[in-house]
């Protein structure tokens, strides 16, 4: 077998310099599963720069497949539970893989994906010594330092003195410090410092400069030590409807991989203000079992209730993830809340199936209590809260079966399973079912859902691939679900399906044609009730796309999209239009890399906006809405001064057609333009 | 407990046919794409797809939906080859209860023409049946239909039912309605089928479907579907022992709960 894989990697030699010629790079499936990930989030917007932290992560320090074991390849995010174990067998069973061209013969790897990760994994030989000193790893180790400053140039009314002073007590400007150091995946410690726009920057008794700072220290692998964390880091576990700090969606780029890929304890030091825990996580164990543990204690940003006979100082009415502290109710809305968490994971590893057992506790200085209406009746309040959940997954064949029980502190069960079957190496299908019914309580929670929060849904998933010929690729998923509660703005039980066709042509490695279609039912509650009686509104949501991409020379790269959204409701009707024009310079070996962006955009209305991703400074990623009447433009350039200094500049605007004022309250801006700079400055020692 | 029945039993048959059948029409598809399907149960079907009876076989299905006995479907079938690649097969379906019920009785001819084409034609005797005292109403009408074997892997199928004017009984206005149907399928290995269509039914809207059958062993298939009619959701299995084959499906819907249909065919020759 071992001389038939060096044929093969004989036979397919001169497919190699073709790995860095594709037009779906490293970047065009970050960008594929961001779009994803925001156009299913609805309102609640996903911490995408966490996802682009933990991207580029993986390109500065690729995976090595010959010594990763299930851990480190479960926790990168690229492969599916089918696809790791098919690879831990190959190793097994031949030994370490000569180059990435042999994962060709290793089932479930197709040509495809085997480029699309070419830039994030190696089967090389790395110097990897169990026993490196911490001198010797201080000193090998990579340094990186990040400056990036932004700025709106438009003047907000946040910032204008309107009588009683700015309400914005900072400047425009936001400001990012970051500090990280690696070793091999071994040793890592980081650092953050971060105030955004209108924040204020001082120094003082109750300022200490920056608005957010984070950071952790992380060392792996140390004898029967997996992962110790000390700082800042987020753990996820099973299908995460017990914790789940990463953000999950209603579903993924690929409809038939719709099992979670949690990663455990990782460490953190991105700069969304609410999506870390902070204390100490620890990771232990050796072949099939593991145990972690964890202890947070952190300071949040609540909505305090205000202090009265009737409610009493010790209540708030909601918690604030905006991360923002620009006014001075923001201001006092900072940190006043303590949370002490506090939890466990036992997991027991097999052949083919995995079992794991998670439990966590957690305790506020403060109780809260919401302003009760009838569809938040049975949602948390209090000071504490339990939860405790089985996840299972079993491989046998071509078969993956994979889900997750749970219940709260009131003994109520939410569950989720799921299979995944390939049924041909060119068809796979899958489907998922949940239930979470509306009195469960759990805010840590994170699995497949079409809300904001696991409660209250129930629902059937299910996703084709077919995949003909190395050409054609169809994607088909179906989601049924219902809300058997009421939701917010929603006065009776209600009921949705989505349904998303995409047919993909790649004629070549330079040229990839693709066409969606999406259809989204739902139903909601008016803004404002034309009707006497509680009504519901149903909702029709239909999208069509068409995206160009082409790599014309070695330099050039040119992408063209154009979307239509049609929304109809019971009382509504609008339409969207957008089409845009990228075009890249990417020349290899060059200083330079250049990505311009036009776009034109015609929607009637906020509901028939259009979800787009768009290129950003490294480890940041940008996602834009658009809507209304406009154009937008786009310029974003990298420069590199020396092998280990880079300069990134973006400037981006969007000029509206038939607005005078853009935004609201704080936030608007007098005329029709709107505008945004950012340069950032890397360093890499 | 109905529900952890309808759980218990799901499968499906793959060579069958499962109707929610609006008999107004003639024929409607149910579970799945009904008109791309091959074999006896294109006796109630896409008459067509009975080329694929080789021998002499006879069959029996029945259908609950949501388990209401007054919605139930029952049906038996029976094909035979009058000469290598031309069968004929009669078809006797019945819908609803003693006070509203419709009864189809109907016989087809198949033929295959050359290796692309096959053709079918059913000739339908419909009746209607309306409570104790307001008596019953007979008509024939007839349905067509087309299979083209485009490839090895891929084909296609077209089903036209009562295309003609046909009022429903003397002296009304309404007509039998007219129903469509094309699917087409695609299959790679012997052991995978899917296919995609869609049907209209006069006056009323499409109706798109998707189903994909499974066969993970030779005499074991599974089947699942998404559809956009009244069971949104189907899934079962099928299993053959010796010249029987049985299977089991159900759909099922959020609000209106599990439709299930078991099925029941005979060889007189084996199936595989």
């Amino acid at each position: 077998m071992k001389s038939y894989c060096i044929f093969l990697v004989a036979y397919f030699i001169y497919v190699i310099p073709s790995f860095s010629q594709v037009v779906n790079t490293e970047e065009g499936s970050l960008e594929t599963k961001a779009e994803q990930l925001v156009s299913a989030s609805g309102d609640e917007q996903p911490d995408l720069n966490y996802l682009a932290d933990a991207w580029h992560e993986l390109s500065e320090n690729p995976l090595n497949l010959n010594k990763a074991g299930y851990d480190e390849l479960m926790s990168c995010g690229l492969f599916s539970e089918q696809q790791i174990s098919a690879l831990l067998m190959h190793r097994e069973r031949y030994g370490k893989l000569l180059t990435l061209i042999e994962l060709l013969v290793v089932p479930h790897f197709e040509a495809e994906f085997i480029r699309s990760i070419s830039a994030l994994v190696t089967t090389g030989t790395d110097i990897d010594e169990p026993n490196t000193g911490l001198g010797r790893m201080l000193k090998d180790g990579t340094h990186t330092i990040v400056l990036r400053t932004g700025l709106v140039p438009e003047q907000k009314r946040g910032y204008l003195n309107e009588g009683d002073g700015a309400r914005y007590q900072g400047d425009p400007h936001s400001l990012l410090v970051r500090y990280k150091f690696n070793f091999m995946r071994k040793l890592s410690f980081a650092f953050a410092a971060e105030k955004d726009e209108g924040e204020v920057f001082r120094f003082s008794k109750s300022r200490k400069g920056f608005d957010f700072y984070t950071g952790h220290f992380a060392i792996r692998n140390i004898g029967k030590i997996r992962l110790l964390t000390i700082g800042d880091y987020q753990i996820s576990y099973g299908q995460g409807l017990v914790i789940n700090g990463a953000f999950a969606s209603g579903s993924s780029s690929d409809p038939v991989s719709i099992n979670a890929v949690t990663n455990g304890i990782r460490p953190y030091s991105s700069t969304g203000e609410s999506m870390f825990k902070r204390g100490i996580a620890l990771s232990m164990g050796k072949q099939k079992f593991q145990f972690d543990g964890f202890l947070s204690y952190r300071k949040l940003d609540a909505n305090l209730n205000e202090a009265d006979t009737l409610s009493g100082p010790d209540q708030f009415s909601s918690f604030q993830t905006s991360g923002l502290h620009r006014t001075d109710a923001e201001i006092q809305d900072q940190n006043a809340l303590t949370e002490l968490l506090y939890g466990g994971h036992v997991r027991y590893k097999g052949r083919n199936f995995n079992f794991g057992l998670t439990g966590y506790g957690s305790r506020y200085n403060l109780a809260l209590l919401r302003d009760r209406q009838a569809y938040n009746q049975f949602e948390f309040s209090g000071k504490h809260l339990l939860g405790l959940g089985l996840n299972y997954s079993y491989l046998f064949r071509n078969v993956y079966l994979f889900g997750e029980t749970a219940i709260d502190k009131n003994g109520v069960p939410a569950t989720l399973n799921g299979i995944i079957l390939s049924a041909d190496s060119k068809v796979a299908f899958s489907v998922l079912h949940r239930h979470y019914p509306y009195d469960y309580i759990n805010i840590y929670s994170g699995p497949f859902r079409k809300s904001s929060k696991a409660i209250n849904e129930t629902g059937i998933y299910s996703g084709l691939s077919i995949k003909p010929s190395r050409v054609w690729s169809l994607l088909l998923s179906y989601d049924q679900f219902r809300f058997p509660w009421l939701k917010y703005r929603v006065d009776a039980p209600s009921r949705g399906s989505d349904f998303t066709l995409q047919l993909l042509y790649q004629p070549s490695r330079n040229t990839q044609l693709t066409f969606r279609f999406t259809s989204r039912n739902g139903e909601t509650g008016f803004d404002d009730n034309p009707f006497l009686t509680s009504r519901i509104d149903r909702t029709l949501h239909r999208g069509y796309r068409i995206h160009i991409g082409s790599k014309i020379s070695k330099t050039f790269s040119l992408r063209t999209r154009a979307e239509f959204i049609r929304y109809r409701s019971d009382i509504s009707a609008s339409n969207g239009f957008m089409i845009y024009q990228d075009i890249h310079y990417h020349p290899m070996n060059s200083r330079w890399k250049i990505n311009l962006r036009y776009v034109m955009m015609d929607t009637d209305d906020y509901d028939s906006r259009i979800y787009a991703y768009e290129n950003d400074v490294l480890y940041s990623f940008s996602m834009s809405a658009y809507s209304d009447s406009g154009s937008r433009m786009l310029f974003n350039v990298r420069y590199k001064l020396s092998s280990s200094v880079d300069v990134w500049f973006r400037y981006a605007a969007t000029f509206y057609n038939n607005r005078q004022t853009i935004g609201s309250g704080w936030d608007e801006i007098q005329g029709n333009r709107k505008s945004d700079l950012t340069l950032q400055l890397r360093l890499v020692l | 407990m109905k529900q952890l029945f309808s759980i218990l039993l799901f499968g499906a048959a793959l060579h069958g046919t499962l109707y929610a059948t609006d008999f107004t029409s003639g024929h409607a598809p149910g579970f799945g794409n009904v008109v791309a399907r091959k074999g006896l149960w294109s006796a109630v079907g896409n008459p067509a797809g009975l080329t694929a009876v080789k021998h002499l076989e006879a069959g029996f299905f029945y259908r609950n939906q949501m388990f209401l006995d007054e919605l139930s479907i029952k049906g038996v079938a029976l094909a035979f080859p009058i000469a290598p690649g031309t069968p004929v097969a009669f078809g006797l379906q019945r819908f609803g209860y003693h006070l509203y019920n419709q009864t189809r009785f109907n016989c087809s001819l198949a033929r295959r023409f050359g290796e692309k084409v096959d053709a079918g034609i059913s000739f339908d005797y419909l009746n209607y049946t309306f409570g104790n005292e307001y008596g019953s109403v007979s008509l024939i009408t007839a349905t067509a239909g087309l299979n083209f074997n485009l490839s090895k892997q891929i084909y296609a199928g077209v089903m036209l039912s009562a295309p003609a004017d046909i009022y429903t009984f003397h002296g009304s206005d309404e007509l039998l309605k007219t129903n469509m149907a094309a699917a087409i399928g695609w299959s790679p290995g012997s052991h995978l089928v899917v296919s995609a269509g869609v049907s209209k039914v006069q006056d009323q809207r499409h109706v798109f479907a998707l189903d994909i059958h499974y066969r993970p062993y030779r005499r074991f298939d599974l089947i699942a579907g998404i559809s956009s009619d009244l069971t949104p959701f189907y899934f079962g299995y099928s299993f053959q022992l010796s010249k029987i084959r049985i299977g089991m499906v159900s759909g099922y819907h959020f609000q209106l709960g599990f439709t299930p249909q078991i099925t029941l065919s005979y060889s007189f020759k084996n199936f595989i």
